[in-house]
């Protein structure tokens, strides 16, 4: 059996200790001819690593048929479908990023590179505002048929893959272990629903568990994959802020949500925009230039009708609409009674003109 | 010689009739009690010799057999006291005691012949009552409580030569027929829902809970009034019927909690017991076990503060008197059951921090681990028992224009009187007393929804991604609201505002 290019890489990547870097060694070292790996001698693998002479054993102990059968069976079993840089599937604007994975491994009923995409990224101790945020801009993505690609952790990354599927939207999530694993476990369900309507990507093979530094590694993808990248909320030091790095040197647009200077979760966001990251106040910011690439129409309007409302009902929607408002201060201020209200804003809900917050908080849905 | 009175003990609220058989014979001098007393029963003996002795009556010196028939059941209680001490005097030829054939005695004595206050007089005697007592003897302390039960004579007793001067016949002692007359007592509670500035709609969520007696949790921040309003909660409560009263009295007394100028608890009760409080303060228990705070807020309301601080255990225990509205406690001694029906009103904060959510100000320091793990202490069974839930925020004080008077605890007590009214009418011939209580079939023949509002439920189906749990919950809600409002059907305002009281905090990860 002739293992092709794309096989090699595949098969490399299943091999524990070898990552990315080393394969782009072994790369170099055959000038490109990357079969030459399973013929090689110990000797040429050893100095293609530079040294590395545990892993070169590895390599050739893994020389094997039998193995590469399982590796194949194994993904196939798990619905997993690679993607080699070999392949010409392979998203080009994940090629042409400095580090692309060599393999990228995929699980999911839609998978699609080539519309235009955006990352939403943010810390996992998001705020009400930022999760608010989150779920708001990709749920307007996702009318505007953009599709959202995130980290699935908690907090922003949920959110936004929620809202793009709250808009009946495109996602993907980006992992930082193997796609065998539900991390964090309280993602299963919102994991499960994105491989029924997108995909999840790792370039980690099956069975890698979630190691702190595949994260920094993963967000290279979530950024790579993308045509701009939204930042949410992050803290001075955050992982988010690595991604917007990563963007920077990929040459994607870069969104950053204005928040409260007071708010620790919004100091990094706060110094992208001062060191000049466009400032993200309504979707149309980022519609626009994704305009010049490609031809952008909203789907799934749900036209509001005009006048549905009575007039008690638009009271309280221009209020809500000024600002985010606790129901006691619209009370205070309107002067309308709690057992008045409450129906109000249920109905001002359901049609979707606001939005319910922790704490008993309404914001306008759009 | 060989005598015999009647008293009767507890265990629970079960009431068993005890004989006590005093015999004195010839030999040395002693005393003994047999048929399963306890230490209570068994230092009796003492203080029956002291009391005697120092009544002025004589103790004879001869051999004692006292008699707890039936002697296979464990008895305890100190009210053994009066009944031994009579039985004593009358089988040493001192007082006649045929007149005390048909009676119950119940008393404790202190050693210089005085009668004390005993517990469980009620539940004992409406129980005697009902099994043709019609006559009994109690210390005067308990005269109150004994009044309660409706028709029986009662023979208040200072000390112990009062009675045997009465069963000699030279000083009778007056006795209690009157029917007892049952007023509620108007509540002039200090605290009234009036001195609370906005929470306007947490004081409305209480007004439905109230009405409806549906378990309610209020998520908020620390100062946003979340223990002020629940600690007025009571002056909007329904005032008790005799029933109740007469239920609720009967657990009261049994634990010894009752105020010896008031026959009957005549205010629901509202127990706040603090989150460090064991798994049996909360069910009740002990060797022969004693209500807890579930039991002692029967037909009242249980306040739960800082919920997830409590225990895991203690929470969880809370889940079968929540459904089953009694208690079972099993101990060697015996297994006893207590009612449990309670309002259970429980708060919390968003996050260990406190903070979470607050615009301004203090900010949130948790992590999401940190916020995960403390809102998971309140587990799903805990949650789906609990009807409605209403999130507060601090309000600051310079956005409360003040001036717009708020509406005083009378005012909304009445409407929850009105609103409770229409429920007792609504469920006269089922087991039903409150929309809380109701299940499955009866949640579907009560609570019939108009068109419009049969629509919005649909459509709140679909947006707000209700469960069915979650349905039969608003339903009874939306029934309350609709009580409150006098209307048969539910309409598409109540409807409206019960979906405002659902369970929001699940949406937030």
């Amino acid at each position: 059996m002739a293992l092709e290019k794309k096989d090699i890489v595949i098969w490399l990547s299943h091999i524990e200790g070898i990552g990315n870097r080393d394969i782009k060694c072994l790369i170099n070292y055959f000038h490109n001819n990357i079969e030459e790996v399973w013929y090689a001698g110990r000797k040429h693998i050893v100095n293609a690593l530079g040294g590395k002479e545990e892993l070169a054993n590895k390599i050739m102990e893994n020389r094997d048929e039998q193995f590469f059968i399982k590796i194949s069976k194994a993904l196939k079993d798990n619905n997993i479908f690679p993607l080699t840089i070999y392949d010409s599937a392979y998203p080009s604007k994940l090629k042409n990023i400095y580090d692309p994975p060599y393999t990228i491994f995929i699980k999911g009923n839609k998978i699609e590179f080539d519309m235009p995409l955006i990352s939403i990224v943010g810390t996992r101790r998001a705020t009400p505002y930022g999760k608010w945020a989150a779920h708001r801009f990709a749920k307007e993505l996702a009318e505007w048929g953009v599709g959202v690609i995130s980290g699935l952790a908690l907090g922003v990354d949920t959110c936004g893959h929620r809202g793009a599927l709250e808009g009946n939207g495109y996602t993907i999530g980006v992992l930082g272990c193997g796609l065998d694993q539900y991390y964090p476990a309280s993602n299963r369900a919102l994991m499960d629903k994105i491989f029924e309507r997108g995909c999840v990507i790792s370039e980690y093979c099956l069975g890698t568990p979630p190691l702190k530094y595949h994260f920094p590694a993963r967000n290279r993808i979530v950024s790579g994959l993308s045509d701009g990248v939204i930042v949410i909320e992050a803290p001075e030091k955050s992982g988010a802020l690595i991604t917007a790095d990563f963007a920077l040197d990929q040459g994607k647009d870069i969104y950053a949500l204005p928040g409260n200077i007071n708010n620790i979760q919004s100091r990094g966001v706060n110094k992208l925009i001062r060191d000049g990251a466009r400032i993200l106040l309504e979707i149309d910011d980022i519609i626009e230039n994704l305009k010049y690439r490609y031809s952008m129409h909203k789907t799934n309007t749900e036209q509001l009708a005009k006048n549905d409302l009575s007039e008690l009902e638009t009271q309280v929607f221009n209020i809500v609409k000024r600002n985010p408002i606790n129901i006691d201060l619209i009370i205070n201020e309107t002067g309308i009674k709690a057992s008045e209200l409450n129906p109000i804003l249920t109905i001002l809900e359901i049609k979707g003109y606001i939005n319910q917050m922790p704490g008993k908080i309404f914001t306008a849905a759009r | 010689m060989l005598s015999k009175v009647k008293t009767c003990c507890l265990t629970g609220l079960i009431v068993t009739v005890i004989d006590v058989e005093v015999d004195i014979s010839n030999g040395l001098p002693n005393i003994n009690v047999v048929g399963l007393p306890d230490m209570a029963i068994k230092e009796s003996k003492d203080r029956v010799r002291a009391a005697i002795k120092n009544s002025g009556l004589d103790f004879p010196l001869k051999r004692i057999t006292i008699n707890l028939s039936p002697a296979h059941t464990r008895k305890e209680g100190s009210h053994f006291d009066l009944p031994i001490a009579l039985g004593i005097l009358g089988a040493s030829m001192q007082v006649p005691l045929e007149e005390l054939d048909d009676t119950l005695i119940l008393g404790e004595l202190s050693l210089d012949g005085k009668t004390n206050k005993i517990n469980g007089v009620l539940p004992m005697l409406s129980e005697m009552y009902n099994r043709g007592i019609k006559k009994v003897v109690v210390p005067y302390e308990n005269l109150e409580e004994a009044r309660v039960v409706d028709g029986i004579e009662i023979i208040p007793v200072h000390t112990l030569n009062d009675i045997a001067l009465h069963l000699i016949g030279e000083k009778r002692l007056s006795t209690h027929t009157e029917p007892f007359r049952y007023n509620c007592k108007e509540e002039t509670d200090s605290e009234d829902f009036k001195d609370i500035y906005g929470q306007e709609n947490l004081k409305r969520a209480l007004e439905i809970a109230a009405s409806g007696s549906h378990n309610l949790l209020t998520i908020g921040p620390p100062g946003s009034g979340k223990t002020m309003a629940a600690r007025r909660l009571p002056s909007i409560l329904p005032k008790l019927t005799f029933r109740e009263a007469l239920e609720i009295t009967k657990i009261y007394s049994i634990a010894g909690l009752l105020d010896a100028h008031e026959g009957l608890v005549h205010s629901r009760p509202f127990r706040s017991p603090h989150h460090t409080s064991s798994t049996v303060a909360i069910t009740g228990g002990g060797r022969t076990p004693k209500p807890g705070e579930v039991s002692l807020s029967h037909y009242g309301v249980l306040f739960l503060d800082e919920l997830p601080e409590f225990s895991k255990t203690s929470l969880e225990v809370l889940r079968q008197p929540l459904e089953d509205k009694v208690i079972h406690i099993s101990r060697v001694n015996g297994s006893y059951t207590y009612p449990a029906d309670f309002m259970l009103l429980a708060a919390m904060n968003p996050c260990p921090c406190g903070y979470y959510g607050t615009e301004g100000g203090q900010q949130c320091v948790c992590t999401p681990h940190q916020i995960n793990r403390y809102v998971n202490k309140i587990s799903g069974p805990l949650m789906d028992r609990i009807d409605m839930v209403v999130e507060t925020s601090a309000v600051k004080y310079e956005n409360l224009t003040g001036g717009k008077g708020s509406e005083s605890s009378r005012e909304i007590r009445k409407r929850v009187e009105r609103a409770r009214e229409i429920q007792l009418e609504r469920y006269k011939k089922t087991k039903y007393l409150f929309n809380s209580q109701l299940n499955g079939a009866a949640i579907n023949k009560y609570c019939s929804l108009g068109p419009s509002a049969q629509q919005l439920m649909n459509s709140a189906f679909r947006k707000m991604n209700l469960s069915a749990r979650g349905y039969s919950k608003i339903l009874k809600v939306a029934r309350t609201i609709a009580d409150l409002d006098g209307k048969d059907i539910i309409y598409e305002n109540h409807l409206a505002e019960a979906l405002q009281y659902r369970n929001l905090s699940g949406l937030t990860p």
